[in-house]
């Protein structure tokens, strides 16, 4: 196991229930995890996503800690065999709270990822520019902004 | 060099503050030498070259020898799968934290 960890974090302007309430109530994964969540947040629950652009994951949660922590494990379709992790948290600080995703995967799977339609990327200026961009948010982590989104950091080979 | 090895070997080059402006001002010019980036950057000549080494070895610029100089330009240069992973797994976090604080900020 050679695990590849990528974190983002967002900060909201929102007390933690309220934030764990959009996040998780009843069709509170759709919306914003993808457009169409099929899924009961009860561990060992297994369901299906569908994105607007078509692409569909299957996912089962491997945790569930009300108020406070999610975590599941979820494919695509067109890579059953390359899952990846999850793991939400939430932390509340009065009127505002940190959302953490974490999401990791085994880097002998990353191949099939990349061969499920994957096109050699290449570093372009673009792909400099989005690492760049990572790359000062990592000096950042949580940002000042309150409700801005900053990604907090990314791991490589964690 | 094994994939992991080399993610980590181009965010360790890109941790560094003055190794992002080099490369965003490699980027900006197009290619340039050390003398050039060092004029413009409140950093040595040497310091700049070897900044530039470390983004060299890290595959994000190349160089070619012009007359008693180098000048080094962005690679465009293959992502690795887990680099790529990182990259496209990262941006769509981004989208759906995005998603998930305009829900949130919705009125209720």
């Amino acid at each position: 196991m050679e695990p590849v960890t990528v974190t983002r974090s967002v900060r909201l302007d929102a007390d933690a229930r309220r934030v764990w309430d959009a996040l998780a109530d009843d069709d509170g994964l759709s919306g914003w995890l993808a457009d169409r969540v099929e899924l009961d947040i009860q561990p060992g629950a297994a369901g299906r996503l569908l994105d607007h652009d078509g692409a569909a994951r299957r996912v089962v949660v491997t945790e569930v800690a009300e108020g406070t922590r999610l975590g599941f494990a979820w494919w695509s379709d067109d890579a059953p065999d390359a899952a990846s992790s999850v793991v939400i948290t939430i932390a509340g600080e009065g009127d505002t709270t940190t959302v953490t995703v974490t999401e990791t995967v085994d880097r002998s799977l990353l191949a099939a990822v990349g061969g499920a339609g994957g096109s050699g990327a290449h570093l372009t200026e673009a792909a400099v520019a989005d690492l760049l961009g990572l790359g000062d948010a990592w000096a950042e982590r949580f940002g000042r902004l309150a409700g801005a989104l900053r990604p907090a950091h990314v791991l490589a080979g964690a | 060099m094994p994939e992991v090895d080399r993610a980590d070997q181009v965010f360790a080059a890109l941790s560094d503050p003055t190794r992002r402006d080099i490369l965003r001002a490699v980027g900006g010019r197009g290619e340039a030498t050390a003398t050039e980036l060092a004029a413009g950057l409140p950093v040595t000549r040497q310091a700049v070259a070897k900044h530039l080494q470390v983004l060299a070895d890290a595959g994000l610029v190349d160089a070619e020898r012009h007359g008693r100089e180098q000048r080094y330009r962005l690679t465009p240069a293959p992502l690795d799968d887990a680099l790529r992973w990182l990259v496209d797994a990262g941006a769509a976090w981004d989208v759906r934290l995005e998603r998930l604080r305009r829900k949130v900020a919705r009125p209720t």
